[in-house]
């Protein structure tokens, strides 16, 4: 189409009509003066002149009007042509545009929708968490790099009594005191982790917590720091209320003292008298009388063993572990140990061998307990060995520790049970399992850690097995000077001890 | 017998002190028994004893209170005073013990015959 404007068009219009409506008319003009012309005598070669002139003027005048009728006709056609597009949803040029706006603004509706979703998204994510953190029964509350409290969940407010806009932004350390025994945890513990690369995980148990209104909880503490400060956060500290475990606990250990107590009461009588029939009924009673009343004196013995045990169990568990430590020749006590176990393992039919280092240095142990480790290590050997088995035991150093080791060639343990070997109630499935409460190896354990060392098992099932454990040997020297007793020379054993006054 | 030993047994059950005081008569102590402590300590009073074996739980008064008391009478400075128990102590009681009493035994593991033996290191 002809871009020219309108004006110059309708310009143009105008003359060409003009011409249109005045040729014609000449034309006319000219015929008429002919025929009024031929009966006054002109020359009639002007004559022909002038009808060739209208002539050529009237075909003319035809073109010029068909030209005009094109010029109108082509916009009237377009018009036309564009109302019946629109009418039919053809696409065309000029409503291309308009259907183009029209797809630009339903994108523009779909990425707004999106945006709306994800909003959304994002608002009942962070719903879900905060509705996570609050509904946790262990208190949370998070901390900035200037150890400010940025964080604060429900829980954490109802243990502490403090809420969370009381305590938004501000330092932790004074606001909420975490204490084990009388030391403050947290600022501590964080300063001395600032600089590590590693996220570093600190566990506390038993640690007070003084609420707002100032009663006290026992709380377990467990802390992260985090080494690269992710959305500014320096430390995540999570805390527990655990004062009705602690309770419980308390309970437990109390009612395990008295529980032994009133079990030993009986049981003292028992032994007692059999004891009296044993020593003064020998010229009554046949041989086979006093085998009878050997019997149960062994069977009650036995009986105050487990009482014992399970007192000592309760109290390892509650940090009661009562070690009284002393000086000890160590050749004098393992050479001594050995003889006493040749005797019991000839009676239980099994072969026993030993073997102690000469010239070893004084020991820093507590007697009994030690005893009673080498006991339980034998008595377990005893229990995976047939009869006839061999068992030995064998005293030496290595370095600046003192290795005690009860190897025997029974039936070993099986892999999986190994791992459970030191626990409560571990108990050996060997067909010469007869009696044990699964305690021997649990206080074994607890016994040589409270000492410092460090007791280890190596099994091979259908070889036999290897029972040891390691003593330090370094405080020898600070613990020369702490055994001057001044409470005098005392004898221990599981019965008790007793002050020797014989010797000044 | 002349010059022998003489051990005060304060115990309110009865079965055991005879138990125990069996023994140690025939091993040629000279026993008195109280069964309270009250008895106990106004016997204590009444004349010097080589041994006062001492129970804990008592009716009226534990046994750890009339160690305290007897230890504040400079009169039995140097009376051997041994506790005979069932119960088990915890640490700091334990060493309280330590310095105030002579010997702790527990009774369910001490039969009468191992009793005199344990008791010949202090008379």
């Amino acid at each position: 189409m002809n871009t020219t404007d309108s004006g110059s068009f309708y310009r143009h219009l105008m003359v060409l009509g003009l011409l249109a409506m005045l040729l014609p008319a000449l034309c006319v003009a000219v015929l008429w003066f002919l025929t009024t012309s031929t009966s006054s005598g002109v020359d009639p070669a002007l004559n022909q002149l002038a009808t060739a002139a209208a002539a050529i003027g009237l075909i003319l005048a035809l073109l010029l009007s068909l030209g005009l009728s094109y010029r109108l006709y082509r916009p009237l056609r377009r018009l036309w042509q564009a109302q019946v597009a629109g009418a039919s949803n053809r696409p065309h040029s000029q409503f291309k545009l308009l259907s183009q706006l029209d797809r630009a603004a339903d994108q523009i509706e779909l990425t707004l929708a999106k945006s709306q979703a994800v909003a959304e998204h994002l608002s009942t994510d962070r719903h879900q968490l905060q509705t996570v953190l609050d509904n946790l029964t262990d208190g949370i509350f998070a901390l900035d790099r200037n150890s400010r409290i940025v964080l604060f969940n429900r829980a954490a407010a109802e243990l502490t009594g403090l809420t969370p806009t009381a305590v938004a932004g501000q330092v932790a350390d004074h606001l909420l005191p975490l204490r084990q025994d009388d030391d403050l945890i947290l600022p501590p513990w964080l300063y001395q982790h600032a600089d590590s690369l590693n996220r570093q995980i600190g566990h506390w148990s038993n640690v007070d917590l003084i609420q707002a209104n100032g009663s006290g909880l026992n709380v377990d503490v467990e802390a992260i720091l985090l080494p690269e400060y992710p959305a500014g956060l320096q430390a995540l500290i999570s805390f527990r209320d655990m004062t009705k475990n602690r309770q419980l606990q308390e309970t437990k250990f109390d009612f395990v003292a008295i529980a032994a107590h009133e079990l030993r009461t009986p049981l003292t009588t028992i032994r007692g008298y059999l004891d009296l029939l044993q020593t003064e009924g020998k010229a009554e009673l046949s041989p086979e009388h006093q085998a009878f009343l050997q019997r149960s004196a062994t069977g009650a013995e036995q009986l105050a063993e487990m009482v014992g045990k399970l007192l000592n169990v309760s109290r390892i568990e509650h940090n009661e572990l009562n070690l009284n430590l002393g000086l000890e020749d160590a050749n004098a006590f393992f050479n001594d140990l050995a003889t006493t176990l040749a005797t019991r393992l000839a009676k239980a039919n099994r072969s026993f061998s030993a073997v102690v280092q000469p010239g070893l240095p004084k020991l820093f142990i507590d007697a009994t307990a030690i005893q009673e480790v080498v006991m339980n290590l034998i008595n377990n050997a005893v229990q995976h060995t047939p009869d006839g088995g061999q068992i030995s035991l064998s005293v030496q150093t290595s370095g600046m520790r003192l290795h005690v080791t009860v190897n025997d060639n029974g039936t070993g343990i099986p892999k999986d049970k190994v791992a459970k070997l030191f626990t409560k109630f571990y108990r050996a499935d060997g067909l010469h399992a007869q009696h044990g409460t699964g305690l021997g190896l649990f206080i074994a354990k607890a016994i040589v850690e409270a000492h410092g060392g460090y007791i280890w098992v190596e099994s091979e099932e259908g070889k036999g097995s290897s029972f040891g454990f390691e003593l330090p040997l370094e405080h020898q020297v600070a613990a020369a000077t702490l055994a001057s007793d001044t409470k005098g020379v005392i004898h221990r054993g599981s019965h008790g001890w007793i002050k020797d006054r014989s010797i000044h | 017998m002349a010059g022998s030993k003489t051990v005060l047994f304060i115990e309110d059950d009865r079965i055991i002190s005879e138990m125990y005081g069996r023994v140690l008569g025939k091993a040629g102590y000279t026993v008195d028994y109280a069964y309270t402590g009250t008895t106990g300590l106004s016997q204590a009073q009444s004349k010097p004893y080589d041994l006062i074996l001492l129970d804990i739980m008592m009716p009226e008064m534990t046994g750890i209170e009339i160690l305290k008391r007897l230890r504040a009478d400079p009169q039995f400075a140097h009376t051997k005073i041994v506790i005979l128990t069932n119960l088990a102590q915890d640490k700091s009681t334990q060493e309280e013990l330590e310095s105030q009493a002579d010997g702790y035994l527990i009774k369910a593991d001490v039969v009468p015959s191992q009793l005199v033996g344990l008791l010949q290191k202090l008379l």
